[in-house]
């Protein structure tokens, strides 16, 4: 009893020690952004597994809240969600999340999992990823800013009002064997990007390789509109993109892959911009 | 006998050693902490135990300063009912405080072994309960800085509820640069969550992450670690 006693006296000792010898943190102003969110997650278990994330992050070069689009101003949103629930069954589930308000890409996941259900039909795997971009623009009528754009090609130059919508994702539904990996990537604070891949197939029994069995899909939307002048009231519609991708298979499938890439080629102004050499 | 006298030395100059380093701390305190402070709180708590056993910790503290305003509550409980199952508990708990906030840390190791298990008997005794953390940090504009008003809230925990095995979690919270961070990770069987939100706001940017985890069964890993850094 005493023996314990002394062990929690030194080791508290000891803490308090390591304690006071810890500097305070230099204060530093807070910023709204950038910030930077990672999470980790690896679980194997017997039994039933759910996990959810849900992620949003909008920002503006005005004001969030007043919930108009000012003149030239630009507003992004990066959204995520997703849900994995596995029950009755064998599951390895491993996922690497980063958001990045600073550095692109902006958000990375990479997600794997592999199930195999129980051998009293009751078990099944249902996962669904959704990604998305939103990028809404009125256009930029000013011209150049900055000492950059005091170039006589830049000075009054516009690009006019845009909407961009890309949206991706895969889903697994009722799925009793299976190993897959997804992978997603996006980026709107720097060339505005959206990347969504899955691939999956059977689970490994032993050393061989099963069918995966039941459904897997993955598909891709986008919606693109563009102006034409840089009017600040009228804005006659200049072009429009519309894309639809989705894939399904049902049963039993050896590999599903698909892998589907949006890169936004909205112009930017020409403003000269090779500094630093070195960033 | 001699074992005891050095033990009893190494003992008595670690106290010193502490006196020396409270007395040294109190006379720092001056003039660094101009502002109302969280006080500076550590506990230990080691526990080795056969049979039911109960544990609880509430702690929370709120306080204004230099265009900061900081919150934290924790919540921890943990249950074995009654029977002959051997419990381990190891556990940290410590608030210091910084030039404008705190430090704020937990680490909490949970073991249960029910001895002469059967998996057959649904009422046996079996090891719960839950922690969780709450952070919430508010910073008025600072236009010298050019340095925008921000809130950040945020909530990290986990739910247990073993008929055997390991929880083990890590939360660590600082400001005023509101970094938190959340380690989790169990073994064994039963059931646990766990999971990490956090939400911050500015005139000009919304950023909210959710994220939440339920394992049932018998599980040999489940490992979770989440961070939170406005940069």
């Amino acid at each position: 009893m005493r023996k314990s006693g002394n062990i929690v006296v030194m080791a508290a000792c000891i803490l308090f020690i390591m304690l006071s010898l810890t500097q305070p943190v230099s204060a530093i102003p807070p910023s709204e952004d950038p910030f930077l969110i990672k999470t980790s997650t690896d679980i194997t278990c017997s039994g039933s597994v759910t996990e959810s994330v849900s992620f949003d992050w909008a920002y503006t070069n005005k004001n969030l809240s007043d919930n108009t689009l000012t003149n030239d101003e630009r507003v992004a949103q990066i959204r995520y969600d997703e849900h994995t629930s596995a029950t009755d069954g064998y599951t390895e589930f491993s996922k690497e999340f980063t958001a990045d308000g600073l550095d692109v890409p902006n958000l990375h996941v990479d997600k794997k999992v592999g199930f195999i259900a129980n051998q009293s039909m009751t078990g099944g795997l249902d996962s669904t990823e959704d990604t998305g971009i939103f990028i809404a623009s009125a256009g930029i009528t000013g011209g150049g800013s900055g000492t950059g754009g005091l170039c006589i090609w830049s000075q009054h130059a516009c690009v006019p009002p845009s909407c961009e919508i890309a949206v991706a994702g895969s889903q697994l539904k009722d799925v009793t064997r299976v190993n897959s990996h997804t992978i997603t990537s996006m980026q709107t604070s720097e060339s505005p990007r959206l990347h969504h891949e899955i691939t999956a197939k059977g689970a490994m029994w032993g050393d061989n390789q099963t069918y995966g069995a039941g459904t897997v899909s993955a598909g891709m939307k986008v919606d693109v509109r563009e102006g034409n002048n840089c009017n600040n009231t009228v804005h006659p519609l200049g072009s429009r993109l519309r894309y639809t991708t989705i894939s399904t298979a049902t049963g039993q499938w050896n590999s599903f892959a698909k892998s589907m890439t949006y890169t936004s080629a909205i112009p930017a102004l020409q403003i000269p911009g090779q500094y630093p050499l070195f960033p | 006998m001699s074992k005891k006298i050095v033990k009893d030395m190494i003992l008595a100059g670690c106290v010193a050693l502490l006196m020396i380093i409270m007395i040294q701390g109190a006379f720092a305190q001056q003039g660094v902490w101009a502002v109302p402070q969280p006080e500076r709180m550590w506990v230990v708590t080691d526990i080795q135990h056969i049979g039911s056993l109960s544990i609880n910790r509430d702690y929370s503290h709120s306080y204004s300063a230099d265009r900061v305003i900081e919150e934290r509550t924790h919540s921890f409980n943990a249950n074995v009912s009654a029977g002959n199952g051997n419990t381990r508990i190891f556990d940290v708990f410590s608030v210091a405080p910084t030039t404008r906030g705190s430090q704020f840390f937990v680490n909490t190791i949970i073991g249960y072994n029910p001895l002469n298990m059967n998996k057959l008997n649904t009422s046996a005794p079996r090891l719960m309960g839950s922690e969780g953390t709450y952070i919430g940090d508010s910073y008025t504009g600072n236009s010298e800085l050019c340095a925008p008003a921000v809130r950040v809230c945020g909530v990290m925990g986990s739910q247990f509820d073993l008929k055997r095995g390991v929880v083990h979690s890590t939360t660590s919270t600082n400001t005023p640069m509101s970094l938190a961070s959340y380690d989790f990770s169990s073994t064994g069987e039963g059931t646990v969550s766990t999971g990490f939100t956090v939400v911050s706001g500015s005139g000009d940017a919304h950023t909210s992450y959710s994220q939440k985890i339920k394992v049932e069964g018998e599980f040999e890993r489940v490992d979770y670690s989440a961070s939170f850094n406005p940069r």
